[in-house]
């Protein structure tokens, strides 16, 4: 990957961590990232390089910073130069960044693909009836979860049904998306091609072929949902990875008895939990939901709002520092600064 | 006791061969009598059906120390190719669980392999000593003294582990080892009472043509690479020193030969490895520009020709990968280009792998950190530190190994500046004799001729992209 990518995910005008951005990208986020994924509207990104490494990563920012790409304001915090933002645009130009990354993280696509890949080689294998080839490599989990799903399945329907299944899908791409996914496909007496022997452009690497994919296989989960049913090989296939459950269960749990009235307090002792950690859940939770889809109402009342107006008057939220409005040492008090300023982001930036 | 019906009704079950290569037979009686082994057989020669039939022999689990990742992989893919499912790989790329998995059921695999560092993990131990081992193989068995003093220390604690796996039946197997290598790695390991069986073939590859030529600069010898790439007919690789290189010289080789070319490096997916493997493997690709450092697993037997753009470490490597080449035993041809200086590259990696007397100094008063120092010579200080040796010992051991390996490297350096007999340079440094009657120095004595090479295999079509649906046709054998 060019580290020029890394710069797709800074800013011209808002200072960002760094680390905030490698949780974000990792998949290893605390709330407090979360927080800032939101302010940076970044929570897209979340999860894309699960194996990026902490040294990379570094290496990488180091790069940009010596190309004078970014600059550092205080230790941690960057902010994108004016050549920075050039070589963005530049960048946007000559690679490929996914369009639906939102998706991508509820469908779990990153885990599909592989797995797709490899149940693609068996099924033209199985329809030559030839048992005798080079399979693809595969995490031991993989190919057993493989195992168990052709072993359900009707081998009397299984390739007919596959053919059908991608044939229908590759016809609901344009014609050169379709063809450079069909090339990239393993199977009998097809070693498949690379992106660099396909018709694509030359600028990509293989860094914008996976990102690439991963939408192509995002489109096709979306179509399988709208489209087919279990019986089809393919849903049953996906079934081993399945969508990810938005919320973890404990924080389920504590923001549907929100929902249902119950009061932060009453929840933390009924489910004997802290109390910062049902505060903790909640604000995760006010995070990722779309504004409408939470309760705001219960927790920032109209006096609460008018104080925080009169309080936090800097029009930049990054800026609101929780001192201004504390009074006491409640930890409700944090809760709230921290719920109006994730109130205020979702206005400001139009989420429905 | 089997006896040898037995073992050929083996042979002819599981890979369908009616006779051995030469050593195979005599290794298996040897292990099978309770000996260990050291095999050195040729690139080519058929080391890994040794292991495979030990495993079907006798009962146990046969590990199998390899040091590779993609050797691995690509040794699985084989076994899993011949119709063997009891295999399995154990190395960094697995999660926890998996690993844990594969650990509460090794006795189920016939076949394991793993790598030195995975080995020498205490928990990867124990779950070893708690199972029946078949053979304890190690591969490529010279890396425990190329490797092992000052790039991979784990590699010297294999006869330690061997030891302490009860000290199972053992096999050594390389294709690159001088008889004072061989006489080293057998004094490492304790093997009771059991005897050393050795097994020596020839490394000389008589159908594989060498020549070399001096170049003067950089373009005169990317010219001479394109002129001969264009030229010879048939599969080849060409070996550089960095991923960089191999990148723009494929690109450079398809532009300028017309000839279907990709690089091939540790840097590619295992998706996009595996399809390249098998393009080649299917003469969809004509020629792979690769890393020396990247093994290329999967056996193709039709190689006409390996062109070293940067020299090998040394000789032992540079018979390795020219090795590649006429595996079907036909004629093949192996060129190394040079320019002065060349050796350069090499140089820096032996510097780079080499901690200074003042790093030494430095981490163990730590003063340094493995952040000053880089991650693998920390490591290799760490293994050092835990042998109780003084920072002076330590010191001397690696001023030891530096001239070790420049006098490797200056061997190497003589065989590409050689005006005369190329295979006896060669094969000496394995202390064996061989005649110059199928080589050539310098590009005024070049022939293309003279290797005698045999009819190009049919190309298949070039691979372009087509429409989706003729790929799926093809791929479904539907419509």
């Amino acid at each position: 990957m060019n580290p020029e990518f890394y710069l797709t995910l800074f800013s011209k005008q808002q200072p960002r961590r760094s680390h905030v951005i490698f949780a974000l990208i990792k998949q290893q986020t605390t709330g407090s990232a979360e927080y800032w994924g939101l302010r940076y509207q970044l929570l897209d990104w979340f999860g894309l390089l699960p194996q990026l490494r902490k040294n990379e990563y570094k290496q990488a920012l180091q790069q940009l910073q010596q190309n004078k790409d970014l600059e550092q304001i205080e230790p941690g915090l960057y902010l994108l130069t004016e050549k920075g933002d050039k070589v963005r645009m530049q960048y946007a130009q000559q690679h490929y960044l996914p369009q639906q990354n939102a998706a991508r993280i509820q469908y779990q696509t990153g885990a599909f693909m592989p797995l797709f890949l490899q149940a693609n080689q068996v099924v033209s294998e199985w329809s030559y009836h030839n048992r005798q080839y080079y399979p693809m490599q595969a995490s031991l989990k993989q190919r057993q979860s493989l195992k168990q799903w052709f072993k359900n399945q009707d081998k009397t329907q299984l390739v007919p049904h596959w053919f059908n299944t991608l044939k229908a899908f590759l016809t609901t791409l344009p014609e050169a998306t379709a063809n450079s996914l069909a090339a990239s496909w393993v199977g009998h007496e097809t070693a498949g091609l690379n992106y660099d022997q396909m018709d694509l452009p030359k600028t990509w690497t293989e860094f914008d072929f996976y990102l690439w994919q991963l939408e192509q296989y995002t489109a096709l989960l979306i179509y399988l949902e709208q489209h087919t049913t279990i019986e089809d090989p393919i849903v049953q296939l996906y079934a081993i990875v399945g969508k990810r459950m938005q919320f973890p269960t404990s924080l389920q749990t504590s923001f549907d008895a929100a929902k249902n009235g119950q009061t932060l307090v009453d929840i933390a002792h009924t489910r004997q939990l802290k109390l910062g950690t049902v505060q903790e859940h909640l604000l995760t939770a006010a995070i990722w939901l779309p504004l409408d889809q939470f309760p705001y109402e219960q927790y920032l009342t109209k006096d609460l709002k008018g104080t925080f107006a009169q309080k936090l008057t800097d029009p930049d939220i990054d800026a609101w520092r929780f001192k201004t409005v504390r009074e006491t040492a409640d930890i409700q008090e944090f809760f709230n600064f921290r719920l109006y300023a994730i109130w205020q982001t979702k206005r400001e930036q139009g989420h429905a | 006791m089997l006896n040898q019906t037995d073992i050929q009704a083996t042979l002819k079950q599981h890979f369908g061969f009616e006779t051995f290569r030469p050593g195979q037979l005599e290794i298996i009686e040897a292990l099978l009598r309770g000996d260990a082994a050291l095999g050195m057989l040729p690139t080519g020669g058929g080391k890994s059906l040794i292991y495979q039939m030990m495993g079907y022999l006798r009962p146990g689990t046969v590990v199998i120390v390899t040091p590779l990742l993609s050797l691995m992989q690509d040794q699985v893919a084989r076994f899993n190719y011949l119709g063997e499912k009891s295999v399995v790989a154990l190395n960094s790329t697995m999660d926890a669980q998996e690993k844990f998995t594969i650990l509460g059921h090794l006795n189920r695999y016939r076949f394991v392999f793993i790598s030195p560092e995975m080995l020498n993990q205490a928990n990867v131990l124990q779950a070893f000593q708690r199972i029946q081992i078949n053979t304890f193989v190690i591969d490529e068995a010279h890396t425990l003294l190329s490797w092992g003093p000052d790039f991979r220390p784990d590699y010297l604690d294999l006869p330690r582990l061997h030891h302490l796996l009860g000290a199972p039946s053992l096999l050594l197997l390389t294709a690159t080892a001088t008889p004072a290598m061989q006489e080293d790695l057998k004094g490492r390991f304790d093997l009771g009472s059991a005897q050393w069986f050795t097994y020596t073939e020839s490394s000389n590859r008589p159908n594989i043509y060498l020549h070399t030529e001096e170049l003067t600069n950089q373009d005169d010898k990317r010219q001479r690479l394109q002129f001969l790439v264009h030229q010879i007919p048939g599969a080849g690789i060409v070996y550089v020193s960095s991923r960089k290189m191999a990148n723009s010289l494929a690109e450079f080789l398809r532009q300028e030969t017309g000839k279907r070319v990709a690089a091939y490096h540790g840097g590619l997916d295992n998706v996009a490895r595996y399809r390249l493997q098998q393009q080649f493997m299917e003469n969809q690709l004509d020629v792979i520009v690769a890393t020396s450092a990247f093994g290329m697993g999967i056996d193709k037997d039709d190689i006409r020709f390996v062109i070293h753009y940067h020299l090998s470490q040394d000789l032992a490597n540079y018979m390795q990968e020219i090795g590649r080449a006429g595996r079907d035993g036909q004629n093949a041809v192996a060129i190394l280009l040079y320019i002065k200086g060349d050796e350069r590259i090499q140089q820096h990696l032996i510097d780079a792998s080499l901690p200074t007397d003042a790093m030494i100094e430095g981490y163990y008063a730590k003063v340094l950190t493995q952040r000053d120092i880089g991650e693998e010579r920390a490591r290799l200080l760490d293994y050092y530190g835990q042998q109780k040796l003084s920072v002076p010992a330590i010191q001397q051991l690696f001023a030891e190994r530096r001239i070790v390996r420049e006098a490797d490297l200056n061997q190497m350096v003589k065989y590409a500046q050689s005006r005369s007999a190329l295979r006896p340079k060669l094969l000496g440094y394995f202390g064996e004799k061989a005649s110059s009657d199928f080589e050539s120095i310098g590009m005024a004595n070049w022939a293309l001729t003279a290797v005698g090479l045999p009819a190009a295999p049919k190309e298949q079509p070039h691979v372009n992209q087509t429409d989706w649906s003729t790929i799926l046709t093809k791929l479904f054998k539907l419509s």
